[in-house]
């Protein structure tokens, strides 16, 4: 793979966050480059969130630090947090004033001229139709909007975002994340964002964290884990055992799985499918269904991370929308 | 820092408290017209040679008549005996712990002004807030009294010296107010700061009369203008002001390293 020369803007290096017993981040080395989409992707409890607020200072590391545009962060890192947008939980909008003064207010902490850069926000974050709502009339994910809105007014070179979706209906959803495409691509913005839904992650990341109890199991970018994951033809049969005896006596056939005792999952030779059917056929197992596949990214997330209790990435069937059946 | 000072009072707009803190100012001195009456009748049986403690407080402290003079002591002893430390300990821990509250201190710290300068704007924001309440509270003591005693006998001089007076009794309160901001932001919430607040009030009162008085900084107020059950005014001696000087130092200190330090979202 060749060596990608973006400047990296955002840097960890040994972060390390404990609360007490809890290691809630643990050693976490990262690279995020310009104009780069990374996500975050982990369980409840993972470390994410804890991890945005180290990047932010918001908390004191254990140990380690967080270089962001060249800057180390920590309280008061004024320079730095010029150039950075963030959104962190639900957005922290002052429910008492409405959107345009929640974003009149946030225009002119940063110090920025009336104007445009308001309204390039509500445009870019669809909030026309609530400006003159007070905001905590507004639904959780028109408050995530009105956040989004002000973490792009100071036009951001670097936008980090805690569970962006969190809240939104799917249109919402499909808007963040045409957003977030866009402002990577077209300005060369670069996202660093947590999510625990595997289907946003697949659908905008170019580089994918996985992270699990604190710790960071792997950095791919999205590419490289679809060549990584592995095509395979799945036969659903009446007895696994004969079927995995027939694949192996009668094809030559090694290079297979069973699967809980129902299916047998054949990793090459598909150009022979026909043959292996006959085969099970003639060894008197009979065939319920046989179809491809394609190992998808939930199946490499709960690959590492197991599932559990809390494993709400691998079990809400919602967000069961990564698999390509063929 | 005069972003963040603009945007605190901005943050103010429509906000429920600013009303309720009116509110309690015009109620409390509204009271006014229920207990001038009673304070009249003790002050006159005292002048037809029958003792009881009011009266006796109040001939103590010179006033041996409800006059437009004595009517607007009431103010600063308002200040110092009712609403002064509970209702400035609740704004204070309004301005401070709706950010955590309402998780708008996250975004507060995110921004590229320094956290400090959001400290100091807060406090300016309670002490403009502060004396605006001290100045409603003279402003309705001069409806009362004009209600109840007619405008025969008004003077400015009367209505200056109110101010001076309140004034001179949220002082002290205001330089002990970074306590309850430090408390304010130690937990979310209101109860601590309150029951903290709670605790200074009743020892501030239990102090009335007492030398002691002028030398903690809940009870100077007490101390340098009385209180309505016990009008004895003195002045503070300047080690009292260094005192709660000392306090608010330190106090501020505390709030702007636990800011600075903080595990703001932890």
């Amino acid at each position: 793979m060749p060596t990608d020369t973006r400047e990296v803007v955002i840097r960890t290096e040994g972060l390390t966050k404990h609360f007490g017993d809890v290691h809630a981040v643990e050693d976490l080395n990262l690279t995020v480059r310009r104009g780069e989409v990374y996500a975050f992707l982990g369980r409840n409890g993972a470390g994410k969130s804890t991890t945005i607020r180290l990047m932010l200072a918001l908390i004191k590391p254990t140990a380690g630090s967080v270089e962001i545009l060249g800057h180390r962060m920590v309280p008061n890192a004024i320079r730095a947090l010029e150039r950075i947008g963030s959104m962190v939980e639900a957005a922290g909008s002052y429910g008492n004033l409405t959107v345009r003064e929640n974003l009149e207010l946030q225009r002119k902490l940063l110090g920025l001229r009336r104007g445009s850069w308001v309204d390039e926000a509500v445009e870019l974050c669809g909030l026309e139709e609530y400006l003159d709502r007070r905001v905590d009339t507004l639904s959780l994910g028109n408050k995530q909007r009105v956040g989004f809105g002000r973490a792009l007014l100071n036009k951001p070179e670097v936008l980090i975002l805690d569970e962006p979706t969190n809240g939104l209906d799917p249109v919402g959803i499909a808007d963040v994340r045409a957003l977030i495409k866009r402002l990577a691509a077209e300005r060369n913005v670069t996202v660093f964002l947590s999510s625990h839904i595997l289907s946003e992650v697949q659908q905008m990341a170019d580089t994918i964290g996985i992270i699990h109890n604190g710790r960071l199991l792997e950095e791919i970018g999205y590419e490289e884990l679809r060549r990584r994951n592995r095509e395979y033809l799945e036969l659903r049969v009446s007895d696994t055992k004969r079927a995995a005896w027939a694949l192996e006596e009668k094809c030559g056939v090694r290079d297979f799985v069973v699967i809980e005792g129902s299916a047998v999952r054949v990793y090459s030779g598909f150009d022979r499918a026909e043959e292996y059917t006959r085969s099970l056929v003639e060894a008197g197992v009979g065939i319920i269904s046989a179809h491809m596949s394609e190992e998808n990214l939930e199946d490499h997330f709960v690959k590492l991370t197991g599932r559990g209790s809390g494993d709400e990435a691998a079990e809400t069937p919602a967000e069961k929308t990564g698999g390509s059946q063929r | 820092m005069m972003r963040a000072l603009a945007a605190e009072f901005s943050k103010l707009k429509r906000s429920r408290m600013v009303l309720w803190t009116v509110l309690v100012i015009l109620g409390y001195t509204s009271i006014g017209l229920a207990v001038f009456p009673v304070i009249k009748d003790s002050i006159g049986s005292m002048a037809g040679g029958a003792s009881s403690p009011v009266g006796d407080a109040f001939a103590a402290a010179g006033m041996t008549e409800i006059s437009w003079e004595t009517a607007m002591r009431f103010i600063a002893m308002g200040v110092s005996g009712a609403w002064g430390i509970m209702l400035l300990s609740l704004i204070t821990a309004y301005v401070f712990g709706r950010e955590l509250r309402e998780g708008t201190d996250i975004a507060s710290a995110t921004l590229p002004i320094s956290r400090g300068s959001f400290v100091v704007a807060k406090m300016v924001v309670i002490a403009v807030w502060s004396v605006g309440l001290g100045l409603l509270a003279v402003a309705a003591q001069v409806g009362v009294d004009a209600i109840y005693l007619g405008l025969e006998g008004f003077a400015w001089k009367y209505v200056l010296q109110a101010v001076a007076d309140s004034l001179l009794a949220l002082a002290p309160i205001y330089l002990t107010l970074p306590v309850v901001a430090w408390l304010s932001l130690s937990r979310k919430g209101y109860l601590r700061p309150m029951l903290f607040a709670l605790v200074m009030f009743t020892i501030s009162t239990s102090l009335v009369g007492l030398d002691a008085a002028a030398y903690f900084p809940w009870s100077m107020p007490v101390a340098a203008v009385g209180v309505t059950w016990m009008p004895l005014a003195s002045e503070l001696p300047p080690v009292s002001w260094l005192i709660a000087t000392a306090l608010f130092a330190i106090g501020l200190i505390a709030v702007l390293r636990k800011v600075n330090r903080a595990e703001i979202a932890a």
